[in-house]
């Protein structure tokens, strides 16, 4: 096991390399230029703008200038924000931190919702019970993510009154005000997972439940909600735990549309931001940790399924 | 523990004029049965003749739409069919109704310790503590004749081989001490020595603790060794119940008489080939499995499928090769087929080894091989309809127009058996018996020269088996093909194969024309398949279960070759007829 998890983030080396190689040139690749977005867009001087160059080093070629920052990235520096001047490093942590809020907390409710919710709907099969679950997630499905967010703002926010709408402040500062500003980001992201979730977890719920060990659960006299979670949830959750890796990634990555929705200063605003303003140094910094994050959250659903299923060795 | 019943000349169970419907269909009509504390009944049937579902109605546990639609079933004064409580019934699962099923690769929970899931039953039906329930696991596991059995408990299902999953699932379910065990088709999965193995300890454990049994199977022959009485089964209908005896040897209803012809499948035919070069030269063939142990860092485990096979099939003949699952039988197919690949040996065809020939050669000599699998349920596509299906045999003949192929495919379904209009339907709506003679269709439509047949029946009823046989010596006669019948069942070779090779653990242990085999099999294991697969046979009052007597050999057993010992030297020696034995020692000669 400890060998397994130190093999893959040995293998994610070459990855990430690849991945850098990769962010670089598609950085640089961006139409515009660092040194005169810096100094405010409209200058003719040119010895100041080559001065501005030099001091950025993108006067350097394009490898010498990769290779600095590769020297830069193994000796744990990611730079320095050609625009608020704080290091890099720093700002994509204070950015994540709460993406990483909004979004796991997101998670966790849309499983604690989405498990249960979608093995009793496999149970209850061509019940009433089933089709108002199914026609539920149909519904949530079909709105666009970014619209249910805004409808939650306008009811919750503007007519009641009982949220805020705008802003952020961490739990760490002040926890209950810090709450108030998670509860509308974190619903309106967990309502899209729990229908896709739910539809996953019913599926396979349904797959596994004509298998004959579940009958056979039943023929040992065991009683149905012993049946359904020892016997039925193991076996049906490796499909949905496959989406939630996935979701997750792709989440933490920055969840851009709900981050602008409720203006939350994520790691997808500070990505936004900073393409906006050729930050050069933020830009690499961030989309390197995003490699990052998704390779980590891989390593962890890997691990995940060995526990759910026996026959997947870790080697 | 448990209701005793009021009265004593009440049986154990009863089920009055039962019939179960799903939606308006009845799957089951007017059926009555009864069974004594102790009674072993066989509940006999091909496939859909309502016989499980019988089964799981005792056990309320019908799959859904499926429900009792009238009469009624009581077990030990208990109202099965309208219980007072829904816990009335989940407190008589496990506790005094056991159920196992037909599949052991199915019925055990993936992602649960063996000891896991014997124990939860326990727990639930008894007062005993966790030690104590340990310990009856342990005993009970001994019981089924596993070894190191505290070994087991922490290991998962798919770690053991489908006979020690099905005495997994004995142990667990006969640990409760039911009062009636319910078995649907407990061995049809497992191959004839397995299933000799399993029922005996079936029958053992049941005995011991006093349990009924009613023992669901299509295979007559086989339940009959343990049943006291028999019940059959036609089409929902209960045709006839008796005891054994009777049954065997005078059959009242006509289904019966035909169940019990289908179980002696008739004097054997085999197909000899034509003289001349051998089509089929297999030479000292090995195949390796590579097994990587511990993350591939210290090396690998080499496990020999096949060791040194060498084997020969005439044009047109017949030629059996049997062995039990992991013998490396099928390797040996897959391995002629070049579907997997050699660690030494060569396979030539028509004279030419395949692996020297050139590509071109060899693809046009491969064209004239045609394999037939197993399962019919997953050898066809499903998605493609049965017309495509049979055609794609032909994809290799140029100059073809549609229509051609078209006929060519409509023609060969219908030399199979199956009406032409078939081609239009897609594999789903077929019957197992009706796909495996799909699967012969697309392998013959080629005209080749050479079939590797794969255990083609076995996963077919016995009355099925008896057709797909028959169909397939009709056929060679009509087109001259070879045939390589890989199978575990002697009974079944025997019935079509001119020679027979055994094999045991990758290593070929006699070989001989099928009828010396059977007069005189040699080696043990042989003779050990031999009297694993019961048959029925003409006796002098009625029919009556055969035990096969076999004749003794010269020379002690230690002198034959043991494939459960590897390492020790082994050859295989002329003991005259064409009749190959294998040995350990070089020097001494049995017989």
């Amino acid at each position: 096991m400890i060998l397994f998890v130190l093999r893959r983030i040995l293998m994610s080396v070459p990855t990430l390399i690849i991945v850098a190689v990769i962010i670089f040139c598609l950085v640089r690749a961006l139409p515009g230029d660092a040194a005169l977005m810096m100094l405010g867009g409209n200058i003719d001087d040119e010895s100041t703008l080559e001065m501005m160059r030099h001091q950025l080093g993108l006067d350097q070629p394009l490898p010498v200038q990769f290779m600095a920052w590769l020297r830069e990235i193994f000796s744990g520096n990611l730079g320095i924000s050609v625009r608020t001047g704080q290091p890099v490093g720093e700002l994509i942590l204070d950015r994540f931190s709460v993406t990483a809020t909004v979004v796991l907390l997101a998670m966790a409710s849309a499983l604690a919702v989405s498990i249960p919710a979608g093995l009793f709907a496999a149970h209850r099969h061509n019940t009433r019970a089933d089709y108002a679950i199914v026609v539920a997630t149909i519904l949530k499905l079909s709105m666009p993510s970014f619209w249910v967010g805004l409808m939650l703002l306008v009811l919750f926010g503007a007519i009641l009154g009982w949220l805020p709408t705008v802003g952020y402040v961490s739990v760490s500062q002040d926890f209950g005000l810090g709450v108030t500003y998670l509860i509308l980001p974190v619903t309106s992201l967990a309502l899209s997972e729990i229908a896709v979730m739910t539809r996953m977890m019913r599926a396979g719920s349904l797959e596994v439940m004509n298998r004959d060990y579940v009958t056979h659960a039943r023929a040992k006299g065991l009683p149905e909600r012993q049946v359904l979670w020892r016997h039925v949830f193991p076996n049906a959750f490796a499909p949905t735990l496959t989406m939630v890796g996935i979701a997750l990634a792709g989440l933490l990555a920055g969840a851009a549309v709900t981050e602008t929705v409720f203006t939350l200063p994520g790691l997808g605003k500070l990505l936004v931001d900073s393409i906006y303003g050729r930050d050069y140094p933020v830009l690499q910094g961030a989309l390197l940790f995003i490699a990052a994050v998704y390779v980590v959250t891989n390593l962890l659903i890997d691990i995940a399924y060995s526990f759910f299923d026996p026959k997947v060795r870790l080697s | 523990m448990g209701n005793t019943t009021t009265d004593p000349r009440e049986p154990l169970l009863r089920i009055d004029d039962l019939e179960i419907s799903f939606g308006s269909a009845s799957v089951v009509r007017g059926v009555d049965l009864s069974l004594n504390e102790g009674e072993i009944l066989a509940l006999v049937g091909e496939s859909g003749s309502g016989k499980s579902m019988i089964g799981r109605s005792i056990l309320g546990l019908l799959p859904t739409p499926g429900r009792v639609s009238r009469g009624r079933i009581r077990f030990a004064g208990h109202e099965i069919t309208a219980p007072s409580s829904p816990e009335e019934l989940r407190l008589l699962r496990g506790r005094s109704i056991g159920l196992i099923f037909q599949e052991p690769l199915s019925s055990l929970n993936p992602t649960m310790r063996i000891g896991e899931q014997m124990f939860e039953a326990m727990r639930l039906h008894t007062d005993l503590s966790e030690a104590q329930i340990r310990d009856r696991a342990i005993e009970m596991l001994r019981q089924v004749r596993l070894d190191r059995p505290e070994t087991l408990l922490n290991r998962y299902p798919h770690e053991f081989s489908g006979g020690m999953r099905q005495r997994i699932m004995i142990a667990s379910v006969m640990m409760l001490k039911p009062r009636l065990l319910i078995a649907d088709e407990p061995t049809t999965a497992l191959d004839a020595v397995v299933q000799r193995e399993v029922l005996d300890i079936m029958e053992d454990v049941a005995r011991a603790s006093g349990t009924a049994v009613i023992l669901i199977s299509h295979d007559l022959a086989v339940v009959a060794r343990y049943a006291d009485r028999i019940a059959v089964m036609e089409k929902g209908d209960l045709v006839e119940t008796g005891a054994t005896r009777t049954v065997l040897a005078r059959p009242a209803h006509d289904y019966t008489r035909r169940l019990l012809a289908a179980a002696q499948l008739g004097t054997p035919s085999p197909v000899s080939g034509r003289p001349g070069a051998a089509l089929l030269k297999v030479d000292n063939l090995s195949v390796d499995f590579a097994e990587k142990t511990f993350l591939g860092l210290f090396g690998k485990r080499v496990h020999h499928a096949v060791r040194d096979v060498s084997l020969t099939v005439a044009p047109g003949e017949f030629v059996g090769l049997v062995g039990e699952s992991g013998s490396g039988k099928s390797t040996i197919g897959r391995a002629v087929c070049n579907l997997t690949p050699k660690a030494g040996g060569t396979v030539s065809f028509d004279g030419r080894d395949l692996d020297t020939c050139g590509a071109g050669e060899e693809q046009r000599l491969r064209r004239r091989i045609r394999v037939v699998f197993q399962d019919p349920f997953s050898s066809l596509n499903p998605r493609m309809r049965i017309g495509r299906i049979v055609r794609e045999g032909l994809r290799h003949e140029p100059g073809l127009s549609a229509a051609e192929r078209q006929k060519a495919a409509e023609d060969m379904l219908e030399a199979v058996g199956l009406s032409r209009d078939m081609a239009g339907r897609f594999p789903h709506a077929l019957s197992g018996g009706q796909r495996q003679r799909v699967a012969i269709a697309r392998a013959l439509i080629a005209k080749p020269d050479l079939i590797i047949a794969d255990e083609p029946v076995s996963a077919l009823d016995v009355t099925i088996q008896a057709q797909i046989l028959a169909l397939l010596k009709r056929l060679q006669a009509e087109y001259g093909f070879a045939c390589l019948f890989i199978s575990h069942d002697l009974h079944i070779v025997e019935q079509l194969c001119a020679r027979l090779y055994v094999l045991h653990k990758g290593r070929l242990v006699e070989e001989a024309p099928t009828p010396a085999i059977f007069a005189a099999p040699r080696h043990p294991y042989t003779r050990r398949l031999m009297s694993a697969s019961p048959r029925l046979e003409q006796g002098d009052d009625g029919l009556q279960l055969a035990e096969t007597e076999l004749p003794e050999i010269g020379g002690a057993e230690a002198d034959y070759y043991d494939a459960t010992r590897p390492e020790d030297p082994y050859r295989l020696i002329d003991t005259g007829q064409g009749h190959h034995v294998a040995l350990r020692s070089e020097e001494r000669r049995a017989g």
